[in-house]
């Protein structure tokens, strides 16, 4: 499925090889279980708690065990079969990490989670237990194509629609399908998990895409692959197109397939040929983009070895700067950050 | 600093000094906004006939058709928020006017008309 993110208007739909089937269309009717597609979710819950998770914070991606009541023990097993210790939190969903997922869902509450995938256009209700948080859950991939539109359109919620009028034969209008938005997040935090799945992309398990896309788009997504890899999902965006990839057989034997191996360059094919706007995120008022020297997750400039740029929510990036902090450095930043508000001073008074 | 500025904007050259200073090209005249796409400006002008009309649908699918080709477009979402108060659609109208806002930027003017459509519509609503 292919949607433009800010209308939510359908603008592809391919249910099968058959593309004139009448019959089942797996695009809009096949729920399938979604793994990491609902990771998402989970982190965008958390990151909306500034004060507790920023995309440094680090998660312990340790051997995770859950215990309830009736039910045997749920021991989620990471995709490569290691555990990866602690890992800064926008690494943990890069990587698509099922441990330091699975413990930072259930420390905010799978009913948080629950709650943030409904407000972001999910109907379906779900299975209010941990092994939902890494997507023992089905949807279709228009349910995941609505899940995602909210994100992409920076949390302003419009519901898909493939009609926008119907009319008599002379033109004259029926029955409208108007245009319809809601704000289902404040800005902030989708800035953050736009900038986590621009990650899974640049430096994740969606790195892929290098040889479809060029990284000055800065596609965000996620891969998901599910149980004896049955399905391969990869749900992503750009500045313009929002699209959804599910493969797999209807009879759901393992297809041998992964999100990255098979899904992503199905992706990456139809986006490089549709000619994609980069993403841009409108900036938000709450957000400051910080330099963070990785050693040591401090305050770090643009000259630290391997420092990263990121945002934070206002008052939640680290104080304390890093001894890689150069008074050279720190001048130069001083510097730039001058030369920025000079120029959108310039541009708010005379113009773009 | 203003000298650093006006290099910043690329619009005018420093005069230089010496006996025969030489001309300086003039600044461009300070624009109030971005200028529209013919198409873009002309779907605007077609909604503004309508809504003062009372062709409030007409107008709404003009702005759509508009966003179409300008998605990011604050005046643009901020023209459907007014069509919407106007229809009493007062909740697509706050949040209209939010989703412009998102497209503001720094422009305060934009922004207090927003928020001016935002009071009206949960006024409207209590």
């Amino acid at each position: 499925m292919i949607t433009d993110p800010s209308s939510g208007e359908v603008q592809a739909l391919v249910g099968g090889k058959d593309a004139r089937f009448r019959g089942f269309n797996r695009a809009l009717d096949a729920a399938r279980p979604i793994g990491s597609l609902l990771k998402p979710a989970v982190y965008l819950t958390a990151l909306a708690e500034p004060a507790r998770y920023t995309l440094i914070t680090p998660l312990d991606d340790g051997p995770f065990v859950w215990k309830s009541r009736g039910a045997p023990d749920w021991e989620p097993q990471n995709y490569d079969k290691k555990f990866h210790g602690r890992v800064p939190l926008r690494v943990a969903l890069a990587q698509s990490y099922n441990a330091a997922t699975a413990r930072l869902g259930t420390e905010i509450g799978v009913e948080r989670v629950l709650d943030t995938v409904k407000k972001l256009g999910v109907e379906r209700e779900l299975s209010p237990f941990a092994s939902t948080l890494l997507g023992a859950a089905e949807m279709s991939p228009l349910e995941v194509a609505q899940m995602y539109q909210t994100i992409a359109a920076g949390g302003f919620r419009s519901p898909l629609r493939a009609i926008r009028e119907v009319t008599t034969q002379e033109g004259r209008p029926l029955q409208r399908y108007p245009l319809k938005v809601e704000q289902a997040f404040p800005p902030e935090p989708m800035v953050l998990i736009t900038a986590a799945m621009q990650g899974v992309v640049r430096e994740g398990t969606a790195q892929g895409l290098k040889g479809f896309l060029a990284p000055e788009i800065g596609a965000a997504g996620k891969t998901g692959t599910t149980d004896e890899q049955r399905d391969a999902w990869f749900a992503g965006f750009t500045g313009d197109r929002l699209a959804v990839v599910w493969l797999g057989y209807d009879d759901n034997r393992a297809a041998r397939l992964s999100g990255a191996s098979a899904a992503l360059p199905v992706w990456g094919d139809i986006m490089a040929a549709l000619l994609p706007l980069p993403l841009e995120l409108p900036p938000a008022e709450g957000i400051e983009q910080v330099w963070i020297d990785p050693q040591n997750n401090l305050r770090g400039d643009s000259q630290c070895a391997g420092a990263v740029q990121l945002p934070f929510a206002q008052g939640s990036a680290p104080q304390d700067r890093s001894p890689c902090v150069s008074v050279a450095g720190a001048v130069a930043d001083t510097v730039d950050t001058t030369v920025k508000k000079a120029k959108s001073w310039w541009e708010r008074i005379f113009g773009r | 600093m203003i000298l650093l500025l006006l290099n910043l904007g690329g619009c005018a050259s420093v005069p230089e000094q010496g006996p025969a200073p030489a001309p300086v090209e003039p600044a461009p005249p300070p624009s109030v906004g971005p200028r529209e796409n013919i198409a873009v400006a002309g779907l605007m002008e077609s909604a503004r006939t309508d809504a003062g009309a009372g062709r409030l649908p007409a107008a709404a699918a003009s702005l759509e058709r508009a966003l179409r080709i300008e998605p990011r477009n604050p005046r643009l979402w901020q023209q459907l928020a007014r069509v919407r108060l106007q229809q009493a659609d007062y909740a697509q109208a706050e949040s209209l006017a939010a989703r412009s806002n998102s497209f503001a930027g720094g422009d305060a003017a934009l922004r207090a008309e927003n928020q001016r459509i935002i009071d009206e519509a949960r006024a409207a609503r209590r």
